[in-house]
């Protein structure tokens, strides 16, 4: 039985806290745990983009968005003010860090802002400079910011998964078979015949219809996961990805 | 930009921005098949390192991963040298575990390993390899009883069927001192013959065996079938009936669709586990048959006392309600519940049970209370009513000098009108301003022996006939009595003149050989009622009520006109000349045929004044004493405010105010603290 010692590395915070519960990361950094702190951060940066685009549509310009962004992940989460600041209650990780931006966003205007940005801050590596664009290509239609917010958190979602995936895919170097089989996620009448993707590959039918099943399920397994991270409890899972799939309707047909 | 992309497969509009352009909705519902698999749903939160199994373990050919208990991974797997499938359970840590937890590992197989029952899934080797531990049990070919309700109740016969048959298994567990302590629809497989079989003693623990490995601080299990002795991690309490209680909320699960506490996080079903009662099965699917109601509940009583003893014993009534025989289980009344609450809270109880103690004694001493005070108004109004007697007999005492004097019987004799008129007007002078302050005459009349008017000071020119008047009749019914020497005071009429309310005092004149010669009447009206019957303020009042001469002719058309027993001849509310108000109170029956039989009842503790119609300020409860004026249709009625009533009604409203205030207010913070993540 094969067992490549790559495997048994000790695992990184992301990975060692990928499956686990955002309040119990948020518990765990609480604590002084440094890994559980980075792993927070890292899964408070992964949503950057659904927070930017509340703030656009709440009425900030460009810059102001940006700084605002670049600013909650800043002074909030890598100086671990948000550590000490909202309990996770009973809800989701969605609420919980829009709640903290809210927050963010009342302080600031409370302040008027001061000269006092900027300066020594840690910086975050947001990408910040195509914001802008995907915002742009937002519907122009009248979401309401929160709406908004949940849309883009849901299409994040969706793509920190297939992100996921394709890392996968790609550390064990199949990133070709990844390539040629992903546009069979969503479904067969979607992609490419079965029997052209054989070729191309040079395989069975048969070996691309299993291939892809078991993308189809990888992915599964990868975005109930990716969004059991944002939820209080395993039987919220169901619930938030009902209530995602709800946001994306509704924001669709508000047409 | 708005040209609209919609997906091939599921025909939805995708949307700007999703990734490679994938349909968001297909790509969720990929989810959705992953959520359904109760591997996935009961995963445990901490991360499972083991990403792919190895292909061969030993003796075992690992064809594919069927799930994911507390501490290990389970693989459908082939036992090569016996060729049959098995179910393989691997420790997740691998070589990592520490020597507790390959203790405790072990010690559940081996519990496991022991029971050899149909229904239970059983443990063929437990072993290490290579450093992981692992055993390997029977492979069952079926679903989860939780992925077969699935939100949607079994058929009652359906659902008992299976609880019974586990309950047995359960039992036969328990005799050889195996608890399961972890039961729960997931742990229930429904085989190919639709036979249920126990499955994942992970949790399972040697009765004798008080190892604190298992608990070691931290409340192990599902919440949603847990017992509150286990969710309280009270251990020493927990036993077979433990196992009762997670059979029972096996069954209301299978019944109602959903487990019997389901909250938004674990901590929040956990508390409901120790406090809340579960909603009544057939609240939540009607078809739920009472029997199997009683039953499912008594399995999930707080009290271990409460339940069935054994699982046996479940599985006997359970038996008896399939075969329609009468159960044993009685559902709890309503003071047993009450009592189970007090028992689990005895701090609120104590509090509210002194609460209820004092409210009582309050409520005691206020029916004493009032008791005192309606017995000083009856007290007062018989005071009253002789003050008044007094005044009355003033009146009378002018009569009779009047109908004494010699030259009245000569004028009658002789039919002289203008005398008889200037014999009035000499007495309507005499008395007329004599009268007692709020009562006076206000004319004199004779009439002669058949009731006609004869004469009338103030003169006026009808011809009435009064012979219907209880002041003519009055005095031919006391013939002969020497009570107020023949003085009779008629009942309340309605004068023809003004329309007010007055009353006669008359008596008979007799010839010298004892005839009838006729009756002479002097009308009494009341004047104002300021400074009259004493005592009145805003808090308590006098009033003279009289009985009415009912005794009214025809009228042109023919119908005799209507008219109250009673009216109020005097009130604080009314000013002079006022019409009175008619009054109906239960007290005043037995005056309404003759004033000799008085009063039944002389006290009403719920009086509510009639005046109030008009006069706001007398709205409200009254405590009333009633007396009459002993030989007059005249009764008394002293009263005063009822505010003990009113102090014990605002009381009640401000703590059923209280109460919906504290209640509010827990749901208001509960929500609000959901609400502000």
């Amino acid at each position: 039985m094969a067992a490549p010692g790559s495997e048994h590395n000790p695992p990184s915070a992301e990975d060692r806290f990928a499956s686990t519960h955002w309040s119990v990361v948020l518990a765990a950094a609480r604590t002084d745990s440094p890994e559980a702190q980075l792993a927070l951060e890292k899964l408070c940066a992964g949503y950057w983009y659904p927070l930017y685009a509340y703030l656009r549509r709440a009425g900030s310009s460009q810059e102001e968005a940006e700084d605002l962004t670049q600013e909650f992940f800043a002074t909030r989460v890598i100086n671990k003010r948000v550590l000490h600041g909202l309990d996770p209650g009973s809800g989701r990780f969605r609420s919980w860090l829009l709640t903290c931006l809210q927050n963010l966003v009342r302080n600031e205007r409370d302040k008027q802002r001061t000269a006092k940005r900027g300066g020594a801050q840690p910086h975050v590596s947001l990408d910040l400079k195509d914001a802008e664009g995907r915002y742009l290509a937002e519907p122009a239609h009248d979401l309401t910011p929160e709406r908004l917010y949940e849309r883009s958190w849901a299409l994040t979602l969706l793509d920190r998964a297939l992100e996921s995936l394709r890392q996968h895919y790609l550390d064990s170097g199949r990133q070709t078979l990844f390539e040629a089989l992903k546009g069979f996620l969503p479904g067969e009448r979607s992609a490419q015949p079965y029997a052209e993707i054989a070729r191309q590959l040079d395989r069975s039918e048969d070996a691309v219809k299993m291939a892809v099943s078991r993308l189809r399920r990888e992915y599964g397994e990868r975005l109930v996961s990716e969004i059991q991270r944002t939820v209080d409890s395993p039987a919220d899972v169901e619930a938030e990805r009902r209530y995602l799939l709800a946001a994306l309707a509704r924001s669709v047909t508000a047409h | 930009m708005s040209s609209q992309r919609r997906c091939a497969e599921c025909d939805a509009v995708i949307p700007e921005g999703s990734a490679e352009g994938f349909c968001p909705h297909c790509l969720f519902g990929l989810a959705a098949t992953m959520v359904a698999s109760p591997a996935l749903a009961e995963s445990n939160p901490w991360p499972v390192t083991a990403a792919d199994p190895p292909r061969m373990f030993g003796r075992y050919e690992i064809l594919e991963r069927i799930g994911q208990g507390g501490m290990g991974v389970v693989y459908k797997a082939r036992q090569r040298e016996l060729n049959r499938t098995v179910a393989l359970k691997l420790m997740v840590s691998g070589p990592l575990a520490s020597p507790a937890e390959v203790r405790r590992f072990r010690g559940e197989a081996t519990a496991a390993g022991t029971l050899q029952h149909s229904n239970v899934v059983a443990i063929h080797e437990v072993g290490e390899h290579e450093g992981r531990q692992f055993f390997s049990m029977d492979y069952v070919d079926g679903k989860s009883l939780s992925d077969i309700v699935r939100r949607t109740p079994l058929p009652a016969a359906r659902a008992a069927r299976y609880v019974k048959i586990i309950a047995e298994a359960v039992h036969y567990a328990h005799e050889r001192g195996i608890l399961h302590r972890d039961l729960k629809p997931h742990n229930v497989l429904i085989d190919q013959n639709d036979q249920p079989r126990i499955t994942d003693f992970g949790l399972a623990k040697q009765i004798q065996v008080d190892s604190d490995l298992t608990v070691s601080g931290a409340v192990l299990g599902t919440p949603s079938y847990m017992p509150p002795e286990q969710a309280a991690g009270r251990r020493r309490e927990i036993g077979p009936a433990s196992d009762v209680y997670s059979l029972g909320a096996i069954l209301y699960d299978s019944i109602t669709g959903r487990p019997p506490f389901r909250a938004d996080t674990p901590i929040d079903t956990l508390r409901q586990v120790l406090d809340a009662e579960p909603a009544p099965p057939r609240l939540l699917n009607r078809k739920v048959p009472r029997d199997l109601e009683t039953i499912c509940l008594k399995c999930l009583a707080k009290e271990k006392q409460q339940r069935y003893a054994t699982a046996r014993e479940l599985a006997e009534d359970l038996e008896r309600f399939l075969q329609g025989e009468p159960i044993r289980a009685r559902p709890a009344g309503r003071t047993e519940r009450l009592w189970r609450w007090a028992r689990r809270k005895p701090t609120v109880a104590s509090l509210l049970s002194a609460t209820a103690v004092l409210l009582l004694l309050m409520a005691f001493s206020a029916v004493l209370f009032r008791r005192d005070i309606l017995d000083n108004n009856a007290h007062a109004a018989r005071l009253a009513a002789q003050a008044i007697q007094v005044e009355l007999e003033h009146l009378a005492r002018a009569v009779e000098q009047v109908s004494a004097r010699p030259e009245l019987l000569p004028l009658l004799r002789a039919g002289q009108a203008s005398g008889m008129v200037q014999f009035l007007a000499g007495a309507y002078a005499e008395y007329g301003t004599n009268a007692a302050s709020w009562l006076q005459f206000e004319s004199w009349l004779l009439l002669d022996s058949q009731g006609h008017k004869l004469a009338r000071w103030p003169e006026e020119s009808h011809l009435y006939d009064r012979s219907f008047r209880d002041y003519y009749l009055g005095p031919l019914r006391r013939w002969g009595t020497t009570a107020t020497n023949g003085v009779h005071f008629s009942r309340v009429y309605r004068s023809y003149d003004d329309g007010l309310h007055k009353f006669g005092v008359s008596r008979l004149l007799r010839a010298p050989d004892g005839r009838v010669a006729g009756v002479i009447v002097a009308s009494v009206g009341t004047r104002s009622t300021e400074g009259t019957l004493g005592l009145t303020t805003s808090q308590r009042k006098t009033v003279l009520v009289a009985a009415c001469d009912t005794n009214l002719p025809p009228d042109a058309s023919g119908t005799r006109p209507a008219s109250p027993d009673f009216v109020i001849m005097l009130h604080p509310a009314f000013r002079a000349n006022e019409p009175a108000v008619p009054i109906e109170h239960p007290n005043l029956r037995a005056l309404r045929e003759g004033t000799s039989a008085g009063l039944r009842t002389d006290r009403d503790s719920w009086f509510r004044d009639p005046v109030a119609r008009s006069h706001p300020q007398f709205l409200g409860r009254w405590l009333a004493g009633f007396a009459q004026v002993a030989g007059t249709p005249f009764v008394v009625i002293y009263q005063t405010r009822d505010w003990v009533a009113d102090a014990v009604f605002f009381a009640a409203v401000a703590l059923a105010l209280m109460v919906v205030g504290v209640v509010g207010w827990r749901f208001l913070s509960r929500h609000r603290a959901a609400a502000a993540v």
